[in-house]
């Protein structure tokens, strides 16, 4: 039975590194919102959110071309949400797999598939300097 | 909605093609003389004559293709903005297709990101065809060459890892979704990236049966001997002709993949195997041979025919 120990081992081993993986992006997004909230003085958060508009017009013609296509998963979306009257909009489009990474972001006409936390934070940040962004925030501030 | 089952449509052919035409890679911008556009427009032409809608186009710039738009046939196309920028590099690639049987609905680029590196995985182009059903999603990639990236190199399979995934986006939410890849992979049919990390399949038949699965159909052109007939189904030698390889001088780097539902089987078209082929005419493959021609790749084609 020796041969399946080692099987057993293989499974346990790559399942806490997918725990350890899906950790590492959850701090990532924590530190994503607890920045948003410093520079809009407490007021916006961050989530991860159901989204509730298509992402793209593939994603619509997707949809649109096929009776029979049914969403089996949620389409996500990385959420700005203003903490006292509750208005949000969506920063992009949020997407994982089983296995933690690659995360998906999908914004500005691009997929983006960041496999490591170097590029999650690379892309975050290159999401939140984005002008499109600002725009949106100012308008949930008010 | 319309009785599919009667449409006028039915028998109706629509070809595709993929082509290196290395007029203008990243490195050497605009290395292309006027008989080498003139050598081009003879190829799209040709290619155009044979049925071809839809052209994929890698290691061309925005003026090869001002070049290629002077002539009349191949200026009533459109092509996408080539060179498109990705933080300090860019894109070498467009698509070229006929208006009058594509509409472009959205184009969007796949991008996958290891640390602080961008990996130009495709371009993602949508199309409406008129009188069809359903999108036409084609992925355009060109990945690094072997000289860039060796053939063992990780990135390989993080390439076909995030191309495969974004595939998957579109298969989750249709299963049914009509999905062509096309490029230079600077990876053969068998290698890892290729097969496995895309799941393409060599066999026809079990990409039909199992959900997922795309279909390769240029495994079949690996052979040295070009051969073909009644009885055998034609094969090529290859696509690029690289004259100091070590065990091999052609390879077949230039492939076209199929989703399931453009195999016949319950969709509207129907992959015609016996037409995709390598494009070896215009004189191409005495450019290709030749050392001080530009010219290293061959185009690759394949005709759809409607079913329903």
């Amino acid at each position: 039975m020796d041969k399946y120990v080692g099987a057993f081992r293989a499974g346990i081993a790559a399942a806490n590194e997918v725990h350890e993986s899906q950790r590492e992006i959850d701090t990532v997004l924590r530190e994503f919102s607890n920045a948003l909230e410093r520079a809009t003085d407490g007021r916006l958060r961050v989530a991860i959110t159901e989204s509730s508009f298509l992402m793209s017009a593939i994603e619509d013609a997707v949809i649109a071309a096929s009776a029979q296509a049914r969403p089996k998963g949620k389409r996500l979306s990385l959420a700005a949400i203003n903490k006292v009257n509750g208005k949000s909009f969506e920063m992009a489009g949020w997407r994982q797999g089983k296995s933690a990474y690659p995360c998906w972001l999908i914004f500005r006409n691009q997929d983006i598939a960041c496999t490591d936390r170097a590029s999650l934070e690379v892309e975050l940040a290159r999401l939140a300097a984005s002008p499109d962004v600002g725009e949106r925030i100012l308008e949930v501030l008010k | 909605m319309a009785n599919l089952d009667q449409s006028p449509l039915q028998g109706e052919a629509l070809g595709l093609a993929w082509w290196n035409t290395s007029l203008s890679p990243n490195a050497k911008p605009g290395r292309a003389a006027a008989p080498d556009h003139a050598h081009a427009v003879d190829v799209l032409k040709a290619m155009i004559a044979s049925g071809v809608s839809v052209v994929g186009l890698a290691e061309i710039a925005v003026a090869d293709v001002d070049e290629l738009r002077k002539d009349p046939e191949i200026g009533a196309w459109l092509f996408t903005e080539a060179g498109r920028p990705v933080g300090k590099s860019r894109f070498d690639t467009c698509i070229a297709y006929d208006p009058a049987r594509f509409t472009l609905s959205e184009e969007k680029e796949v991008i996958g990101r290891r640390g602080r590196r961008r990996l130009k995985v495709a371009q993602h182009f949508a199309f409406d065809l008129s009188g069809g059903v359903g999108a036409l999603h084609v992925f355009v990639s060109h990945w690094p060459s072997r000289l860039h990236l060796h053939q063992a190199a990780p990135d390989r399979l993080v390439y076909a890892g995030v191309l495969r995934g974004a595939i998957d986006g579109i298969l989750e939410l249709d299963q049914s979704a009509q999905v062509v890849l096309m490029g230079d992979y600077n990876d053969e049919p068998f290698d890892n990236s290729m097969s496995y990390g895309l799941l393409a399949s060599r066999e026809r038949e079990y990409a039909v049966k199992k959900p997922g699965l795309l279909y390769n159909p240029f495994w079949r052109h690996m052979a040295s001997i070009v051969h073909g007939g009644a009885c055998s189904p034609c094969s090529d030698k290859g696509t690029y002709y690289y004259a100091g390889g070590e065990i091999a001088r052609w390879f077949m780097f230039d492939q076209m993949l199929f989703s399931q539902s453009l195999l016949g089987i319950g969709g509207v078209w129907d992959l015609d195997d016996s037409l995709t082929r390598v494009y070896a005419a215009n004189g191409l493959v005495e450019s290709v041979l030749r050392s001080k021609s530009i010219f290293d790749h061959l185009p690759v084609v394949a005709h759809l025919k409607r079913v329903k």
